[in-house]
């Protein structure tokens, strides 16, 4: 079951320019794990040392918030597609 | 909100009178916001004219403060509009706080993240306010940016980011560059909502990240989180979710 992930632009270094990462999984974390295992480093980009969701990052299942479903644990099918949110900081 | 009085009659913080908020005023005082305080303590560069449209190449060259060469700009072709420079770096919500009292819209769009927190809490700490004032938060780089609609009840910033990025991990557009048409682009978008907004109008932004990446605009709605200061001064909190 291929869930697609979407790549902010700044990460997308790190997938060769790739906007998009199909991987498999059965929830949000073991999606972003097949991502590291894929592509190395993207887990730490996005994951602190406590295995929480960086707290400048949002991780938004669908059009959903995972901090306010199940975390890593929320649920995927392959209808969802993961966004990945970073803050950005640039006044211009 | 201003929705029973008009733009004449606003009054608009913009913090930062960089690539964002260089088009962000010139739409405010096109859209005809009255009064007008910027605020920046940069002097112009170069390196700016290529997005900082209103700065000529004599500002850059006598090290004109930004907010004094862009209010001249904008009373040349906006003589109605009232300006008031205020050229010193802002430090902290409780200085915003004081400059957005009173005001009816703030526009952030500085290079500093932690102010774009202190912005937030600046609204918060107003909504108890008679007329509490609504804020857009702006930030571009590279080739994307992004805005937050923030109004006198809803999600605010802290919702949606817990805190600023560390240091480290903060590219500025100095590093990271900034391509000029994005920056006009969400400066002036970000003002257009703010503009809205004020006039009590409906916006895409209001509690949502609206966000410019690859050329395409998407929308992020935004949920107030349950142990976000702003949950507090929400008259109900049904709807509201618990953050882990």
């Amino acid at each position: 079951m291929a869930i697609r992930i979407k790549i902010p632009t700044p990460l997308r270094k790190m997938t060769a320019g790739k906007d998009v990462v199909e991987v498999e999984g059965n929830n949000v974390g073991d999606a972003l794990r097949a991502l590291e295992a894929q592509h190395p480093g993207m887990w730490t980009k996005i994951i602190d040392d406590a295995g929480k969701v960086r707290r400048f990052i949002n991780v938004y299942a669908g059009d959903e918030d995972i901090r306010f479903l199940e975390g890593l644990g929320t649920p995927v099918d392959a209808r969802t597609e993961i966004s990945i949110i970073p803050a950005i900081a640039g006044g211009a | 909100m201003t929705s029973t009085r008009t733009l004449a009659s606003s009054s608009v913080v913009i913090v930062g009178c960089g690539g964002l908020g260089v088009p962000a005023a010139w739409t405010c005082a096109a859209a005809g916001v009255g009064r007008l305080i910027l605020c920046d303590d940069d002097a112009v560069e170069v390196s700016n004219l290529h997005r900082q449209v209103l700065y000529s190449e004599s500002d850059a060259a006598a090290s004109r403060a930004k907010v004094v060469a862009l209010a001249d700009a904008l009373q040349r072709r906006f003589p109605h509009v009232e300006l008031v420079p205020v050229a010193r770096r802002l430090v902290g919500s409780d200085d915003l706080r004081a400059l957005v009292a009173g005001a009816d819209g703030l526009l952030e769009g500085s290079d500093d993240p932690c102010l774009k927190f202190a912005a937030c809490d600046a609204l918060l700490a107003l909504r108890g306010a008679e007329r509490p004032p609504v804020g857009v938060i702006a930030a571009a780089i590279g080739r994307r940016g992004q805005y937050f609609g923030q109004l006198a009840t809803g999600a605010c910033f802290r919702c949606l980011f817990e805190a600023p990025p560390p240091a480290a991990a903060v590219a500025g557009c100095r590093v990271a560059g900034i391509l000029g048409p994005v920056a006009l682009e969400v400066g002036a978008f970000a003002a257009r909502s703010l503009i809205r907004l004020l006039k009590g109008q409906p916006d895409a932004v209001a509690g949502a990240l609206m966000r410019l990446q690859s050329g395409r605009l998407d929308r992020v709605a935004v949920t107030v989180a349950a142990d976000c200061p702003c949950r507090a001064l929400e008259p109900r909190h049904s709807g509201v979710h618990p953050r882990p």
